[in-house]
């Protein structure tokens, strides 16, 4: 397909792709309506085990989480697991029955300290042993940030290798629920992934959950393990019971028909509407993230879209932005491009509108492209949500 | 053709007929009961020179028989056909409800209900019943002559409306909003008056103000603490009673309009602390800034903000007072810094905010709140330090719930002693489940400030009904029981209703007139909350910087993706 007809097919398409998603809503009646009536409104799909793995028992994100840190503090007895409201089991239940079954000289309560938390973390990992700790939620990462920056980043390379915090896995729930409003929505994997030393990992399912971070806790490097909070139990899958590691570093492709929420429902759509074949991306590891295959793929593909949930301005999609085109310059048929959060506090009131996952939550008004294609396309996806709108001009 | 009406009852008229010219009727539970109006009914009027005589009959406790004992306590003619009567002294003195026999009287076969008094009507001639006199003590207080009634029923308006009085910032004194002074609870408070005769809604026992005690302080690096008693006026007790039933009856309201799921997110309820916001308050004026955490409706209201505009900035509506974009956590207004969600954050803040009013030389303090569970967040003490070191007008307030979401205090402090954790800064320990003791320490705390000594902080004892929010049921890290003797023996609106009662400084009904005012305002709020506009969709964009940042007029915010952008 040529591009300027591919455009033109693309005008025409994308208004009825709108049509088929439904109306778009203007009106402060269908605005508080829809706002009453929100919730996730993706379906989760779930992905099955290498069957290698052995025997699986059907769990949610939360349990998959659980069921980690079981193998780890009964394989490694250095290890322990911390934060705050973790020994009745954790705000979201990631640590249900593991202080009954491992003590509490393992499992136990912090007080309201993330700096505390997280710097005393920091020196218990320095001191050789395996440490977990839990911030209760990503939004009050931030007193702890100034640990994680100047200590827990540098402290292999300003000790010339002497020491390292290695053992250090620090876990916390991020993204949109629905109802969180300003200081429990909040996605700061950008923040994180402005820091050399350390590693930023976020799975999209219980599975990728369970062997991502026992991969984190293995990994010789301090590594941060944020969780879709969405996602702890709408997401549920047969998940192996014994332990078993993924490889951090590696994105994944997700090939039609084995992948999860809103980005298959846009590739199918893509597909069936616009006859668009997608290839989709999950990146899984935010820092350092996999260049080969994103750039591999791209090059096949000629295009790039680009998905996040964090704000647009210095989100991450922008550093891959612009490593693409970099790498892919040659290849690129358009420029990359990128879908993200606004550029405001993430809002209380206006969230369906923040997330549009609702996919006709936008009025006209607004341009907006999801899908810019030729014969194939691709598109990254950092974390888990990629928004539909309704284009009113044809755009490039 | 005779009627009754015993106080919080439907009418009686079922008068038996048991002789020509005798009529009786059983009133039961009469040991609750005060007052009796009994009245002609008009359906036929007494014959000429008649006079209904009324007698009341108290049966008696065993061995005695159970025939009532007959005592006169008045009369009612077709000039004088409606009268009260105070029956509680009538009660024979050996008359114990508790009686072993109450319910059965085993050695006559028959049950004798201690509780139920027979009233009897004889239609005597007048000359006859003129003669009689009734007991002392049952007769309501006559009705007074048309110059004394008045001036009654004035006192008592004059003291209604006062206690709806506030100062705006910036004004001099205080002013009664108009909506007190026209609305029908005024109108009818007044109507009440008429009815009883001016006599039972306006007291002359009622003291116009008393001297109160406030509960025991602990001191910490104080030589000495607040007053150990406390006047307190009857329009100021009235007024705090109001704004503890404002605010509880707000969260309750908050709470169910959760439950309906209006309000979505997260909601922490102030039920059980009413006194600490309300006690502080009274010392405070709206010059004096506060901050505070993320249980923040209390302050809200007591700040100046109406019932409405809290329950509509719950719901996510514009009228709400951060214009629905902020939320429960965080709510506004002018001198008061909100509402904070991060735990501790607002700490140093309110040292900072106090830094600003010494160096204007406003001479002003600032309070600054937060919990047991953020007085172990590092940024509390470095706030500390600064304003010990520089002698800032800061009152640290330690809003002390025993629980930290979840975790008991012990659980998570070394040491739970709050207020000796400023170490260097004296400390306050108070009882805040009582509104006086509250206000006292708020006054000792301010002149402390205000005379230059520097910071000080005040540990408030109080304790929360509800789970930490709403999504927290609050039983699982603590028992009913505790929740249940907390709210029974040591409710902060209960007992100071008692300590009012008690020292005869506002009347019963005056204070159930205030809970139907608070209730009927709620409501309202609650309809608004619930029907008022949502916010402009634009209001996403708005807001993020000044509008539009200075040196860029042309800017947008950036949204969704490089080709959307903010409306403007």
């Amino acid at each position: 397909l040529k591009l300027p007809i591919a455009s033109l097919l693309l005008g025409g398409s994308c208004r009825s792709l709108a049509a088929r998603l439904g109306p778009v809503c203007l009106d402060a009646a269908s605005f508080s309506r829809r706002r009453l009536s929100f919730g996730p409104q993706f379906v989760y799909t779930p992905e099955s085990a290498d069957k290698s793995l052995g025997e699986t028992s059907r769990m949610n994100l939360f349990q998959a989480v659980t069921s980690a840190l079981d193998n780890t503090l009964a394989n490694d007895p250095s290890a322990v697991v911390f934060g705050e409201d973790v020994a009745f089991g954790g705000v979201f239940r990631c640590t249900v029955g593991l202080k009954d079954k491992y003590g509490k000289d393992r499992v136990f309560n912090t007080p309201l300290s993330e700096q505390g938390i997280v710097g005393f973390a920091i020196g218990h990992a320095v001191a050789g042993a395996t440490t977990v700790a839990e911030i209760q939620f990503g939004d009050y990462i931030f007193p702890a940030f100034d640990q994680i920056a100047n200590e827990a980043s540098k402290y292999r390379y300003r000790s010339g290798n002497h020491f390292n915090c290695g053992s250090l896995t620090v876990r916390a729930p991020i993204g949109a629920v629905g109802h969180g409003a300003l200081y429990h929505s909040q996605s700061p994997e950008g923040f994180f992934a402005h820091l050399p030393g350390i590693k930023v990992v976020i799975p999209r399912g219980p599975i990728q959950a369970k062997g991502l971070l026992l991969a984190c806790i293995n990994d010789p490097d301090p590594c941060f393990y944020f969780e879709p909070k969405i996602l702890y139990r709408s997401a549920v899958e047969d998940v192996p019971v014994n332990g078993y590691v993924l490889p951090i570093g590696k994105a994944e492709v997700l090939i039609e028909g084995s992948d999860v929420h809103v980005l298959r429902e846009v590739a199918r759509l893509a597909q069936s509407e616009l006859g668009v074949s997608c290839e989709l991306i999950d990146m899984r590891t935010i820092l350092p993230f996999d260049e080969e295959t994103v750039y591999a793929s791209v090059c096949k593909t000629g295009r790039c879209l680009i998905a996040h949930e964090a704000p647009l301005t210095g989100g991450f999609g922008a550093e891959l932005a612009a490593s693409v085109q970099e790498h892919c310059f040659l290849n690129l048929e358009a420029p990359v491009r990128r879908v993200a959060g606004h550029d405001t506090p993430f809002p209380h009131i206006f969230e369906n509108f923040y997330l549009p996952i609702s996919a006709a939550a936008w009025p006209p008004s607004k341009i907006s492209l999801v899908i810019e294609l030729a014969s194939n396309w691709t598109g990254w996806c950092s974390e888990r949500l990629v928004y539909l709108f309704s284009a009113s001009t044809s755009v490039l | 053709m005779f009627a009754v009406i015993a106080c919080g009852r439907l009418v009686q008229t079922d008068f038996q007929q048991v002789d020509a010219n005798k009529f009786t009727l059983t009133i039961p539970a009469a040991d609750k009961v005060n007052h009796l109006v009994f009245f002609l009914t008009g359906q036929c009027p007494l014959p000429d020179g008649a006079a209904a005589a009324v007698y009341l009959g108290w049966p008696q406790p065993p061995p005695s028989p159970p025939e009532p004992v007959w005592s006169f306590i008045g009369h009612l003619t077709n000039e004088k056909p409606s009268a009260i009567f105070k029956i509680a002294r009538t009660r024979p003195q050996d008359h114990d409800p508790n009686h072993p026999f109450l319910a059965n009287h085993f050695a006559t076969g028959s049950w004798t209900d201690l509780t139920c008094v027979q009233v009897g009507i004889s239609i005597e001639p007048v000359q006859t019943v003129a003669g009689m006199t009734p007991p002392a003590g049952t007769q309501a207080d006559s009705t007074p002559t048309m110059v004394a009634f008045s001036q009654r029923m004035l006192e008592s308006l004059v003291n209604y409306l006062s206690s709806f009085a506030t100062t705006p910032p910036g004004a001099a004194e205080s002013y009664v909003p108009m909506s007190a002074v026209t609305s029908s609870s005024a109108i009818r408070a007044n109507l009440l008056l008429l009815r009883g005769g001016g006599g039972l809604f306006v007291s002359s026992r009622l003291a116009s103000s008393a001297v109160l005690s406030t509960r025991p302080y602990k001191l910490h690096k104080l030589e000495s603490g607040p007053a150990s008693e406390a006047q307190v006026t009857s329009d100021e007790a009235r007024k705090y009673y109001r704004d503890m039933a404002t605010v509880r009856r707000m969260e309750t309201a908050a709470g169910n309009l959760y439950k309906e799921k209006a309000i979505r997110g997260f909601c922490h309820l102030y039920s059980g602390q009413e006194a600490c916001c309300v006690g502080m308050e009274a010392v405070l004026d709206r010059n004096d800034p506060v901050i505070t955490a993320y249980r923040a409706h209390g302050w809200t209201y007591t700040r100046g903000v109406p019932v409405k505009a809290v329950l509509s900035e719950l719901t996510g509506r514009a009228s709400g007072c951060a214009k629905g974009k902020g939320g429960s956590m965080h709510m506004y207004n002018h001198n008061f810094y909100g509402g904070n969600g991060i735990v501790g954050a607002q700490v140093p803040l309110g040292a900072g905010i106090a830094f600003a009013q010494k160096y204007r030389e406003d001479k002003r303090v600032c309070v600054t709140l937060y919990g047991d569970g953020a007085a172990n967040q590092g940024q509390v003490f470095e706030a500390f330090n600064m304003a010990k070191l520089w002698d800032l007008p800061c009152i640290f307030v330690c809003e002390n719930n025993k629980y930290g979401m979840g975790t008991a205090v012990e659980r998570a402090a070394a040491s739970t002693a709050y207020y000796t954790r400023g170490d260097y800064i004296p400390g306050l320990w108070v009882d805040a489940m009582d509104v006086i003791t509250v206000r006292e320490a708020t006054r000792f705390a301010k002149d402390w400030c205000l005379s230059g000594k520097g910071p000080i902080l005040l540990e408030m004892e109080t304790y929360r009904y509800h789970g930490h929010s709403m999504s927290d049921p609050g039983t699982s890290y603590r028992t009913r029981e505790e929740v249940q003797s907390m709210r029974q023996m040591r409710d902060p609106i209960a007992s100071f209703r008692q300590t009012l009662l008690t020292a005869e400084l506002v009347a019963e009904e005056e204070l159930k007139e205030i809970d139907q005012s608070v209730r009927k305002e709620v409501d309202e709020a609650v309809q608004a909350a619930k029907t008022n506009a949502v916010p402009d969709p634009k209001e996403l964009y708005t807001n993020v910087y000044s509008q539009p940042p200075s040196g860029q007029p042309n800017y947008r915010i950036r949204g969704i993706d490089q080709f959307t952008w903010s409306a403007n």
